[in-house]
């Protein structure tokens, strides 16, 4: 689920920067040093949507650097057990696979996939159904529910099914 | 009120007997050599032991288990291991109560008889119990619901595999190491697609349920297979069980209520039936295990000592003397404990009963006349200062009684908590004389213990005055002083 919170960060920046430009600077600072990250706590930061105040700086000693206290607004990416989540396919195994939403990693156990999905690995390593209609198989987009989250301080990782109605493939791999 | 047992209640009890508990109750341990002797394995041969015991429970109520051992011809120690069991698993409810302690057991620290017991482990095992058990049947039926519900929770949702947390096992047998799939991007090796053990690099295998056990998807399903079997099977044979819960359910269920409650409870009935002239023939048959309650739940007998020596004075058997304002027409006066009054009650008795209206009047203003005379004569004139105006007041006797009761409110009234007269000591006396006078004390006086010796020492020098603690337990009518004897105020 996306979400948008404000949050602050300590951003220290060398003295060359100082001039002019230096709010754009700390901002650039900002978004690069942010985004991409994530924190236990709240998810996923996927982007800074606006500053909202900078500090004034305080110069440190010894170094000449100044650090500002930053307060910005940003969309985060936290996933809970029961979500529904679109994913695609990064790698097929024996044991299952494991998909991407985003920057959150799935993986979906082999006994959370339907039976009648049977692993092939003639071509890739891919479940296909007993029709034969239906692969997953790198790149495959599913949907799936999330059904275990492990949080730690900086990395969420999920445990998804597929085994249930209205959930599995639904797209190929784009060529 | 007696609680009848409907037959519906019986026959679960008897069904779940036999579909739980037809094995050894309580099951055998297996790492537990097998017996023996022939004695040892005949007192080890607990198989369908609790269905005997269930059935003959069904036909009581609170029981002793002495006497139930004694029924059903089992060693005593066999019997309440299953007893045991049975209340663990909530089928029945025990109680224990102390046993009054004999001469031999008696060390003083015990507690007393009669005493209820919370948890037969906690205390010494040198006091006897008497343990009593019904059949707890409102907990009974909840446990037989829940266990039920359970098993089929247990077999859904094993045969549904939803469980969304897959285990992994590490074969190895030193390692043992449990994986779930939350920690999949750290096991999957991207070589092989498996699963590897963090430690010791082996391939992990997917747990199949709860248990130990470990397979692929072949034999998972084959593990699925079975157990829809064996839930079709168990919902076969339970049937009867589930039938007879549904039924039993919205029945009032019986319930014996607290052991103390139960023999209070029989004990009123009987004396109800014993009135009623109904005699107690089904009540003949418990009127043993009876006996034991009562012997151990007996009240405690509180004697309410007024005004301590001035009342022992009296003679004990003399009648008490009716205070004057409560004295009303037509009443007879008795006095206190003269041989004259009784005559004179015995007289006008035999006249009453023969004689006419006139003849009783007669002779009751005489009896009357008399006992007036004597009593102010006894007294000396002590009953001049009543209030003339308390005549009428009849309100409340019982307190004014009190009050008036001669030395009542001086002394403060004594209860005394009734003692079973402690056996005497021989050997001790001498030794008390001993310690009255320090300065010749034998160091070790005939056997006196070394813990007791210190004691003896303080309480020495103030030996006139007061009872060293050992003594209360005594005869405490030796005592002068009232006041060291153990004492509750009276509220």
């Amino acid at each position: 689920m996306f979400f948008v919170l404000e949050l602050d960060k300590e951003i220290e920046l060398p003295p060359r920067f100082f001039g002019p430009r230096l709010r754009e600077t700390l901002e650039q600072k900002l978004h690069s040093e942010v985004e991409g990250t994530c924190s236990g706590a709240y998810g996923f930061i996927i982007c800074v949507v606006s500053t909202e105040s900078v500090s004034k700086g305080i110069i440190r000693e010894g170094t000449g650097s100044a650090s500002f206290n930053v307060k910005y607004k940003c969309v985060v990416f936290r996933p809970f057990r029961g979500e529904v989540l679109d994913a695609v396919v990064t790698q097929v195994n024996k044991v299952g696979f494991f998909a991407e939403a985003g920057p959150l990693q799935i993986f979906v156990s082999s006994h959370l996939i339907p039976e009648d999905f049977e692993l092939t690995t003639a071509d890739e390593p891919s479940f296909v159904s007993a029709d034969g209609e239906v692969r997953i198989q790198l790149g495959s987009e599913v949907r799936l529910r999330v059904v275990g989250t492990r949080i730690d301080a900086s990395d969420i990782f999920c445990v998804g099914t597929i085994k249930e109605d209205y959930l599995g493939v639904i797209g190929d791999p784009q060529a | 009120m007696s609680v009848t047992v409907p037959a519906s209640f019986k026959t679960l009890v008897k069904l779940v007997a036999k579909a739980f508990y037809s094995g050894d109750v309580p099951p055998r341990d297996p790492n537990e050599p097998p017996p023996t002797t022939a004695k040892a394995k005949q007192q080890a041969e607990y198989k369908g032991l609790a269905i005997v015991v269930l059935n003959a429970l069904l036909n009581r109520e609170w029981t002793s288990e002495d006497d139930l051992a004694r029924d059903l011809k089992l060693h005593p120690k066999q019997l309440r291991k299953t007893l045991r069991y049975l209340e663990q698993d909530h089928i029945l409810q025990r109680e224990h109560i102390k046993k009054a302690r004999t001469r031999k057991q008696d060390d003083g620290t015990d507690g007393t008889a009669g005493e209820v017991v919370e948890d037969e482990d906690d205390i010494n095992p040198r006091v006897q119990l008497n343990s009593f058990c019904s059949i707890d049947y409102p907990a009974l039926l909840d446990m037989v619901q829940l266990r039920l519900h359970l098993m089929h929770k247990y077999l859904k949702d094993s045969v549904q595999d939803q469980d969304p947390i897959q285990e992994y096992l590490c074969p190895t047998p030193d390692c043992g190491s449990r994986y779930t799939t939350l920690q999949a991007p750290f096991l999957i090796d991207l070589t092989d697609g498996l699963f590897h053990c963090e430690r010791c690099g082996a391939v992990l295998q997917a747990a199949l349920g709860r248990g130990g056990e470990v397979g692929d998807e072949a034999s998972r399903r084959q593990r699925r297979a079975d157990l829809k079997n064996l839930q079709a099977r168990m919902d076969a044979q339970l049937k009867p069980l589930t039938d007879q819960v549904a039924r039993v359910k919205d029945m009032r269920i019986p319930d014996f209520g607290s052991l103390k409650d139960w023999a209070a409870d029989n004990k009123a009935r009987e004396a109800r039936a014993a009135n009623g002239g109904r005699g107690g023939g089904g009540g003949a048959g418990r009127a043993n295990g009876l006996q034991g309650i009562d012997d151990e739940y007996r009240e405690t007998q509180v004697e309410v000592d007024m005004g301590g020596g001035a009342s022992s004075a009296q003679p004990s058997a003399a009648p008490k003397e009716i205070p004057r304002w409560l004295w009303r027409e037509g009443m007879n006066v008795p006095k206190p404990g003269t041989a004259e009054a009784a005559a004179a009650d015995a007289k006008e008795d035999a006249k009453q009963a023969d004689g006419t209206a006139a003849d009783v009047q007669e002779a009751y203003v005489t009896a009357w006349m008399e006992a007036v005379r004597r009593q102010q004569e006894a007294l000396g004139g002590a009953t001049t200062d009543v209030m003339p105006e308390q005549k009428e007041d009849v309100e409340g006797p019982a307190r004014k009684r009190i009050k008036t009761e001669s030395g009542a409110e001086a002394a403060g009234p004594a209860i005394k908590a009734e003692v079973k007269p402690e056996p005497s000591f021989p050997e001790e006396e001498p030794e008390w004389e001993d310690a009255a006078h320090p300065a010749g004390q034998p160091a070790a006086a005939a056997g006196q213990t070394a813990a007791q010796e210190p004691e003896w020492e303080d309480a020495a020098p103030q030996a006139g005055q007061e009872e060293p603690e050992w003594e209360d337990a005594g005869p405490s009518q030796a005592h002068d002083d009232g006041e060291d004897d153990l004492q509750w105020e009276d509220t």
